[in-house]
């Protein structure tokens, strides 16, 4: 087929003439691929350089036992994990890591969805509670636990003081002091703070929930419990599960709150795993097991992960 | 048949861009000129102490100094030293960097590995000897000599291959401060015996009181009060080549005659830190504390009323007339740009060279008691501090146990004899580790009062954790030996 033109310039369909080449038209310009990988490229820099380095540099160091302040190294391969895995330390920081992450996530998954129902409702003064429910999260969380540490002091703390005068209690609490105590203490302070954030996760998808649905539950004569269990939780069930990932990783990452809080003491009762790797690198000065520590962390973590996407796709498919 | 004009439309519009269509070459332009203005704006435009101590435009110099005394008495001397510094050396800048306590080694340990000119610094005790091991110091012999090496302190300098590393800038007895109404109640003097100890603690009780302030839990507080438990028994915790001699029948009763005091000790101490000394004594429901001098300072600033029912004294934990004699340390950065205006500085802030030194001391008096002879001897003979007058036999009191102070900081093995012998020597270098923030001897205690073990199970746990340590950084540094 041939394309009659008026400029005397061969169209690109013009078919060649015995012999002659055919010519190209090239667009002007970089291509859609090349431009993609020049507008990554900053990210991409950022996560080798913050994220890929790092990790490598972890995996190096926990094959060896290396002086924190000297750097002196010995190669010692997998030296340090055996070391871990022969150490109560580890296993106790793991378990007490365990026991933290999941206290945090119940209380403040099971919390925050009963916060977020109660203000959802209409009932009175809604509109002041939502902002008052903020105020933990807003605190820094140096603050936070400053606040915490002075009130629960057993020598002049404010809580105790209350408690002794009314009688309820005639020996200080010990709720920071008593290794049985603290980190049940700390898991509280800490729900106390982070669970704003899921109050208002859940709060957004409740606001989303048809209230179509719900009434007609009722009309076929679900009670309360029935609209919570069949229509409510199902909906919020994406979100629970969204929030419970993000909760657990937090919480199984999260040094502030322990360290500020108790250091890890009393007697190591509140040592988690990352004041672990703190206290191998910065106390010990060993920093090959710090690394060890982490790496172990990671793996734990990526399982988690994947395990959490697994039951949030099962929960968004039943949705449907 | 496409016209070739329409399909020329087509070409025209995938190929170019309007007049209102920003093109990616355009784009990309922008976007690349942007960030190298970004980048080279803080490449150029570095500022701040992290990056000082080299010359500028017009040769100016900054030295950062970094230090955790913060009392606002402290910062004004520093101020005033860095002023009159500057005035007489035009061009130079001291720029002071508070730090916490609580993190201050950690803190000072990040800088120097990431290549941050720290200039002059505060370095812990215990890890002095492991950043000069670690070639991260300056030496200051020429500090020494100019000052004289015999108006120094017996024991506080450390001394490396004949080289000084770290200046003792002030320090303190960690006394025993005392209720003297509760022991006028109770008809006895100051304690001069353990059992005297006990019996005011003891005592203390019937008036509704804790007898004494002592920590268990956390590392930091417990190497406050217990060392002097060890000292005056005869007791070390390593010997001169680095040896283990915590295992010996004098750290045993040490460990019991702590252990005994706990019971009359007030509740929550397994959190304490330094601030929780003072507050337990100012509470007004602990009879005795022992802490430095700024114990009193507080006292006379926060509970004036105290003032006239305290004293201080020496304490008696044995039969040995040695205590705890905590000595405050600052070095210079090895890398740092300027190292010879690093040592005038430290020479000019803690000598009476421009009349700072008895200034220094003067603002927490008792707490940074000077190193150096003559301008301890000036401070305590012309300060006018009021509570130089009002309070000056506290200070005296303290004072007088310079000769008889140990530390777990000090040269290593100085009490291993069974009595003080001061060295030149460095502490361990394993000390960070073995007596750092989680110190070994923090969680002994803990062991006893928090799980019920007994002394000596807990000693012998004691024992094996300071020999492992001592064993696993001598095995990363096959090198070292021991001092001669």
């Amino acid at each position: 087929m041939s394309v009659s033109t008026t400029s005397g310039v061969p169209a690109a369909t013009d078919a060649p003439s015995a012999g002659a080449p055919a010519i190209q038209r090239r667009r002007k310009g970089i291509s859609d691929r090349t431009l993609g990988i020049l507008m990554i490229l900053p990210a991409a820099v950022l996560i080798i350089t913050y994220l890929a380095i790092p990790l490598a540099t972890s995996v190096g160091l926990s094959l060896f036992q290396e002086d924190t302040i000297t750097h002196a190294s010995v190669w010692v391969g997998l030296g340090n994990f055996t070391w871990l895995a022969q150490n109560s330390l580890f296993w106790d920081s793991l378990g007490r890591s365990i026991y933290w992450t999941a206290g945090n996530a119940i209380i403040q998954i099971v919390g925050g969805v009963g916060v977020a129902l109660l203000l959802h409702a209409e009932l009175r003064g809604r509109t002041i509670a939502r902002g008052i429910m903020l105020f933990p999260f807003v605190i820094p969380a140096v603050v936070a636990a400053l606040i915490w540490n002075y009130m629960l002091n057993d020598l002049v703390g404010v809580v105790d003081y209350i408690l002794q005068s009314l009688n309820i209690i005639s020996q200080p609490l010990g709720a920071m002091s008593t290794p049985g105590k603290a980190m049940n203490t700390i898991i509280l302070i800490s729900s106390w703070k982070y669970m704003p954030f899921m109050i208002v996760m859940f709060l957004s998808r409740l606001q989303t929930l048809p209230l179509e649905l719900s009434e007609a539950a009722r009309m076929d004569g679900c009670g309360p419990l029935g609209v919570f269990t069949r229509i409510t939780l199902p909906w919020l069930m994406p979100v629970i599960m969204v929030a419970l990932l993000l909760r657990i990783i937090w919480s199984f990452n999260e040094f502030d709150m322990p360290f500020l809080l108790t250091q890890g003491g009393p007697l190591n009762s509140t040592m988690t795993l990352p004041l672990l790797i703190r206290y191998l690198a910065f106390d010990y000065l060993d920093v090959g097991k710090a690394a060890a520590v982490a790496l172990v962390m990671i793996g734990i973590l990526l399982a988690l992960s994947r395990l959490q996407s697994a039951l949030y796709q099962r929960a968004e498919s039943r949705l449907q | 048949m496409i016209a070739v004009d329409e399909s020329k439309q087509v070409l025209d519009q995938t190929s170019t861009s309007s007049d209102s269509d920003l093109s990616r070459r355009t784009l990309l332009k922008t976007a690349t000129g942007v960030a190298a203005g970004v980048l080279g704006a803080s490449l150029v435009g570095r500022t701040g102490t992290a990056f000082a101590s080299r010359p500028r435009a017009g040769g100016f110099v900054q030295i950062p100094f970094y230090t955790t005394e913060d009392d606002p008495n402290t910062q004004a001397v520093h101020t005033a030293a860095a002023e009159a510094f500057s005035g007489a050396n035009p061009g130079v800048t001291i720029a002071f960097n508070y730090i916490s306590n609580a993190d201050r080694d950690q803190r000072i340990l990040t800088g120097l590995s990431v290549g941050q000119d720290l200039g002059i610094f505060e370095v812990g005790g215990a890890y002095r000897a492991e950043f000069a091991q670690g070639g991260y110091l300056y030496p200051m012999d020429s500090v020494i000599k100019a000052i004289g090496a015999n108006q120094i302190a017996a024991g506080s300098r450390m001394v490396i291959g004949g080289h000084d590393y770290v200046f003792p800038y002030g320090g303190g007895l960690i006394g025993q401060w005392m209720r003297t109404d509760v022991l006028q109640r109770l008809g006895v003097g100051t304690p001069k015996t353990f059992d005297d100890v006990v019996a005011v603690a003891k005592g203390a009780k019937k008036f509704g009181m804790f007898g004494i302030g002592l920590p268990v839990g956390t590392p930091t507080a417990v190497e406050y009060a217990f060392p002097a438990f060890l000292y005056a028994q005869g007791g070390d915790f390593f010997d001169p080549q680095g040896n283990v001699v915590f295992d010996s029948p004098a750290a045993l009763q040490a460990i019991e005659n702590y252990a005994e005091l706990l019971q009359y000790a007030p509740p929550g101490n397994v959190n304490w830190s330094f601030p929780q000394f003072i507050q337990a004594y100012l509470s007004t429901r602990v009879a005795m504390v022992g802490y430095p001098g700024r114990l009193g300072v507080s006292v006379v600033s926060k509970a004036p009323q105290l003032a006239p029912k305290t004293t201080v004294a020496f304490p008696a934990f044995g039969p040995q007339h040695v205590a705890q004699w905590r000595w405050s340390y600052v070095a210079i950065d090895k890398r740092t740009k300027h190292p010879d205006i690093a040592l005038k500085f430290i020479q000019y802030l803690f000598t009476n060279q421009a009349g700072f030194g008895t200034q220094y001391a003067d603002s927490v008096p008792g707490q940074l008691i000077p190193s150096i002879k003559s301008v301890r001897d000036t401070w305590l003979a012309k300060s006018t501090s009021p509570y130089m007058k009002a309070h000056g036999s506290w200070v005296r009191s303290l004072i007088s146990g310079l000769p008889y102070g140990y530390d777990i900081s000090l040269g290593m093995g100085a009490m291993a004899g069974g009595t003080l012998k001061y060295t030149n020597n460095p502490p361990p270098p394993w000390a960070g580790r073995a007596f750092g923030v989680s110190g070994i001897d923090g969680e002994m205690i803990g062991r006893i009062a928090l799980n019920g073990q007994s002394p000596k199970a807990a000693q012998q746990w004691a024992v094996q954790q300071l020999q492992q340590i001592a064993k696993d950084w001598k095995s990363q540094h096959p090198s070292w030996r021991p001092p001669t």
